[in-house]
């Protein structure tokens, strides 16, 4: 699903590989061959892994990547170098874990990442270990995911100071949540768990564990080659270095794009070749990400502050465009009957506030009910979020609430009691489990 | 400050019978917790709603009065989300607080 940068530069091959230049960098490989790097590729592209001499020597490691400013690409954006000081500063051996889960349905960025470039990743998980003096890597993924295969073929050919496994995870929405992965490793249940203890001090078996997505990892393993200058060298100072984005919906070519922090939305857009028809919203970071009104939404900045003051979040980085055909209040209540049955179950708010505002919004787009719905609905928006043990209802309260204003005169009309023509659609965007 | 593990509750509502000045139900049955410090002459029927609860659910947390909730991160690929990271290494020093639940007193 991966497509083409605009403007990609040629990479030169040379014995000491030259920085990835203004172009691709965790997908470089694939824009220059269209085909996953094997080791020796990956070796000439990259250079050889930069594992400090000794284990357990993590400074230099942190030193240049707090310089480097990465921050996680998993949706929170915590800055990566604080994350692996405080698992460097437990007692116990530590562990990490790359988490590849990418439960987020509309997001392929982990996917394309682990297919086209799984090295990348496992050199950023091994590098990471290494320094920390891990005992152990492990990569995750869902059952019967693709990258499964990829992981494992890339892993057959290494020679690494620190042993790497893969684990299969259930292919559930909260299941990469970073507790719930942490609880099915040591137990194989796959439920979110309420903190503390928080990984970085007992996480898997009991060690601090590092839990990083997998594309944080692959930067990682190139500012370790590069340096910190050189993965400013794009992005901004609030989001520096590139981001793999998933652009999907009314889009000419929906895929996974390599972008420089900082892109305008509307930039991003057209890196999928622009819009196909007309649309007037944008649903930003995923499922549990907020819809924006376009044109208005097309200036923001894929930053997580900057997104945040236009009253969305970054997250995964999941942008879909909604023809403007399509009734987004439909859409949504779609959207939010899977995040209900996505509930682990465990916390009252979650387990029955969602499904209730789920119907609520599935009245009201039938057109029945009205403002009694609605105001029904507003109260039960102020009630579930903070209330549950992760942050799924939250998310699920944030997608339903940015859907009122943004399709607000979509709303007026079904409170008169009318169906819009995008009432009856089926889901426009992909639900799992659902034909 | 009163706290619930939401995983361990079950909605039973004996907390809100015996401190309704500080707990209240929500539609479903759930605590809705007074967000403020316990107010001194409230703690004994505090520690008695603690006491009462069957999942030992209930908690108070003495000390700064500084979030120590789980769920601080509204992010859905937060700390909630996933693979996520620590939101909470910005909150004050968690040496400082105590923790008095279930049957400790």
């Amino acid at each position: 699903m991966t497509r083409a940068w605009a403007g990609c530069a040629p990479t030169i091959h040379s014995p000491t590989p030259a920085p990835p230049g203004a172009g691709p960098r965790l997908l470089a490989g694939w824009h220059e061959t269209g085909a996953p790097a094997d080791l020796d590729e990956h070796r000439r592209r990259y250079g050889r892994l930069p594992l400090h001499r000794r284990a357990g020597r993590p400074d230099q490691l942190i030193e240049k990547v707090a310089a480097a400013g990465l921050r996680g690409r998993g949706g929170a954006g915590f800055p990566t170098a604080r994350k692996l000081a405080a698992v460097a500063a437990g007692r116990r051996r530590p562990l990490v874990l790359a988490n590849g889960c990418e439960s987020e349905p509309a997001s392929a960025k982990d996917a394309a990442l682990l297919n086209l470039a799984p090295r990348l990743v496992l050199d950023g998980a091994v590098l990471a270990a290494h320094a920390l003096g891990a005992a152990e890597a492990v990569v995750c993924a869902h059952q019967g995911a693709l990258a499964l295969h990829a992981l494992h073929q890339a892993i057959v050919e290494r020679d690494d100071p620190v042993p790497i496994r893969v684990v299969a995870v259930p292919p559930r929405y909260v299941a990469s949540e970073e507790s719930a992965l942490i609880h099915f490793l040591n137990t194989g249940d796959a439920r979110p768990t309420t903190t503390p203890p928080r990984p970085s001090e007992r996480g898997v078996g009991g060690r601090p564990t590092l839990v990083d997505n997998v594309e944080t990892l692959a930067h990682l393993a190139l500012i370790a080659r590069f340096g910190a200058g050189w993965f400013r060298s794009v992005g901004t100072a609030e989001l520096p270095g590139t981001l793999l984005i998933t652009v999907d919906g009314a889009v000419r070519r929906p895929g996974v794009y390599e972008v420089p922090g900082g892109t305008a939305l509307g930039a991003a857009l057209q890196c999928a070749g622009g819009l196909v028809e007309q649309v007037h919203a944008v649903l930003v970071g995923g499922y549990a990400g907020s819809w924006l009104a376009v044109p208005e939404a097309l200036d923001a900045p894929l930053t997580h502050e900057g997104l945040r003051t236009a009253g969305a979040a970054l997250g995964v980085a999941v942008l879909l465009a909604l023809p403007a055909e399509a009734c987004g209040l439909a859409q949504t209540a779609h959207l939010l009957r899977y995040l209900a049955a996505e509930s682990a179950g465990q916390c009252g708010p979650c387990t029955f506030g969602l499904p209730a505002i789920a119907t609520d919004l599935a009245e009201l787009v039938v057109g029945r009910g009205g403002h009694a719905v609605l105001e029904r609905l507003t109260r039960r928006f102020a009630v579930i979020p903070r209330r549950g043990a992760c942050a799924h209802p939250d998310g699920a309260v944030r997608l339903a609430a940015s859907a009122l204003p943004v399709f607000a005169a979509d709303l007026a009309e079904h409170l008169r009691g009318r169906r819009c023509a995008g009432a009856g659609h089926q889901p426009l965007f992909p639900i799992p489990g659902r034909r | 400050m009163l706290q619930v593990d939401p995983i361990a509750c079950v909605g039973r509502g004996l907390c809100a019978e015996l401190l309704p000045e500080l707990v209240g139900l929500d539609e479903w049955g759930y605590p809705l917790l007074d967000r403020n410090p316990v107010p001194a002459e409230l703690i004994p029927q505090a520690r008695r709603a603690i006491t009462a609860c069957p999942t030992l659910a209930l908690r108070l947390q003495v000390g700064s009065a500084a979030h120590a909730e789980p769920s601080s991160n509204t992010d859905p690929h937060g700390r909630h989300g996933h693979d996520s990271d620590d939101p909470d290494e910005d909150t004050p020093d968690r040496a400082q607080e105590r923790t008095v639940g279930g049957l400790a007193e």
